[in-house]
């Protein structure tokens, strides 16, 4: 992978990317092992900056996907077994799964991607969109949404909030007997 | 007959002496905790958690002769620092290209009696140890500590058994619910920590430096106060007291600290000014809670980790009862 590479990923995690250049960097995440996984790496930096923290297996659809019907040994068994299949069954042979998977894994990069440029819309709207779809409820839990009750004053006006943050460290010098941590809810302070 | 009630006597007094026993540990780890708190080196990265939010942020603390110097880093979003050291505290917003800097009150942080109001607390929290466990691969003992009332937050403590050091704190509702939530997830105890690691990484450059009050102290004079608090929580006491001169208008304010022993609350009374705003009715920023009032030409506003109905009740409680 080349530093344009590098790049052009980091720009599709950003939202910069259209026309192209998109297309461009769709293609190199349905080919490319190590650009996919670049791009995860980027992506997660992306959501921990804005302080959505995703564990790494909720980003990684396509390889669960993988997982998923790799894993799939009922499938094949029942099918080896099955002396007087029922149905018409036409079985397939081993490069059309190959092909069929590698396309699958395509498609499901292709829809991450899609998702990560929606991701790019104003941060108001985070709390509506879904980040990811995911096959196990586990995972879907994991992405967390905006607290309702969050590290931020519950008022309005910028002038109230700074008083209230001033107030806030005075009193910490006071806070008892968790002051060893005290101060980190002026440094968390969530901003707009 | 009366064998069997001497059985019952006697082990109701050994059960007696060994709730006894527990809670003197209780009370012994507690106070270790305090002083552990602000004598030992250590650099470490633990996350606070409100709510479904989580931030991850770096301490490094040093103590020695010359006193204390403390850093804090967000490692999340926006990179803020904080550095304590014991006369100023710094603050550096790089998102606001800011910087903060106040003069800490009384150039100490919490009253060197902490101790004495701790063992003084014991009437109104319940304290016992409860399990053994383990945070930032360290064994910790936990220290369970619940209020015998509602006007107060409870607390789970796990204290590291080496060196009595706090490694969480989880704040508990009435309901026993984790409000907030502070735990370390890596810590290095009794290290050497370099001048270097307590400078801050952000020079200030291009950003506003803000003197949030005035430095000389010399200034401020303490006049006492004008003002009554009319109910506290059972066990509530003054511990701490000053007036400060903001910067940004030249007005004195008044802050009044009150705490029974293991968490507190403060008063901070202002001069209304027409020109701008104030804070009114309640607001609360994970488990700390603020309320304020307009009383006469002043604003009053109360701000403490405790209930929503406590810190309202005492800000609906305070009057003005003359020079």
């Amino acid at each position: 992978m080349t530093m344009n590479d590098s790049e052009l990923l980091s720009a599709l995690v950003d939202g910069e990317l259209e026309g192209d250049a998109l297309d461009q960097a769709l293609l190199l995440l349905s080919t490319d092992d190590k650009a996919r996984e670049q791009f995860q790496r980027f992506q997660r930096g992306s959501d921990s900056l804005r302080g959505y923290s995703i564990p790494a297996q909720a980003i990684d659809l396509s390889s669960n996907i993988a997982a998923e019907i790799s894993s799939d040994q009922a499938f094949d068994v029942n099918v080896e077994k099955s002396k007087e299949p029922k149905a018409n069954v036409t079985f397939m042979p081993q490069w059309f799964w190959q092909q069929a998977l590698g396309m699958a894994i395509a498609a499901s990069v292709g829809a991450l991607a899609v998702v990560s440029v929606m991701t790019q819309q104003p941060q108001s709207t985070i709390d509506s969109i879904p980040v990811m779809a995911n096959v196990e409820n586990t995972t879907i839990m994991a992405v967390s949404h905006e607290p309702k009750t969050s590290n931020r004053w519950t008022v309005t006006e910028p002038e109230v909030q700074d008083r209230l943050n001033t107030y806030l460290l005075d009193h910490n010098e006071y806070a008892g007997v968790s002051d060893v941590f005290s101060n980190a809810r002026v440094i968390a302070y969530e901003v707009e | 007959m009366q064998q069997m009630l001497r059985l019952a006597v006697g082990i109701c007094l050994v059960f007696f002496s060994i709730t006894v026993k527990a809670d003197s540990d209780a009370m012994s780890l507690l106070e270790r905790m305090v002083t552990a708190t602000k004598q030992l080196n250590y650099d470490g990265v633990f996350t606070y958690q409100t709510g479904n939010k989580v931030q991850a942020i770096r301490i490094i603390h040093k103590a020695n002769e010359n006193g204390e110097v403390e850093r804090l880093l967000s490692l999340d979003g926006a990179a803020r620092e904080m550095i304590r050291t014991d006369d100023i505290v710094t603050c550096i917003f790089p998102e606001g290209k800011k910087v903060n800097v106040n003069r800490r009150p009384f150039g100490r942080g919490f009253p060197s009696d902490l101790l004495r109001k701790l063992k003084s607390a014991t009437p109104y929290y319940n304290v016992a140890l409860g399990k053994e466990g383990r945070v930032a691969n360290r064994i910790a003992q936990q220290l369970v500590v619940t209020p015998v009332d509602n006007d107060r937050y409870g607390y789970h403590l796990w204290v590291d058994k080496e060196s009595a050091l706090l490694l969480q704190s989880d704040l508990l509702t009435e309901k026993g619910e984790v409000l907030e939530k502070f735990s370390f997830s890596s810590v290095n105890l009794d290290i050497a920590i370099p001048d270097e690691a307590l400078a801050p990484e952000m020079t200030g450059h291009q950003m506003t430096w803000n003197r949030v009050e005035t430095v000389d102290p010399d200034l401020i004079e303490d006049k006492g106060s004008a003002w009554t608090i009319g109910w506290l929580p059972t066990g509530y006491g003054l511990v701490a007291q000053q007036h400060r001169r903001k910067m940004s208008n030249k007005h004195l304010v008044e802050q009044r600290v009150y705490s029974d022993g293991m968490s507190s609350i403060s008063v901070f009374i202002e001069p209304g000014r027409t020109k701008h705003g104030h804070f009114k009715g309640h607001s609360k920023m994970g488990a700390v809670n603020a309320y304020g009032a307009v009383v006469g030409d002043d604003f009053v506003t109360v701000v403490g980790q405790a209930p929503q109905h406590t810190v309202e009740k005492i800000g609906h409680s305070i009057h003005f009862s003359g020079q």
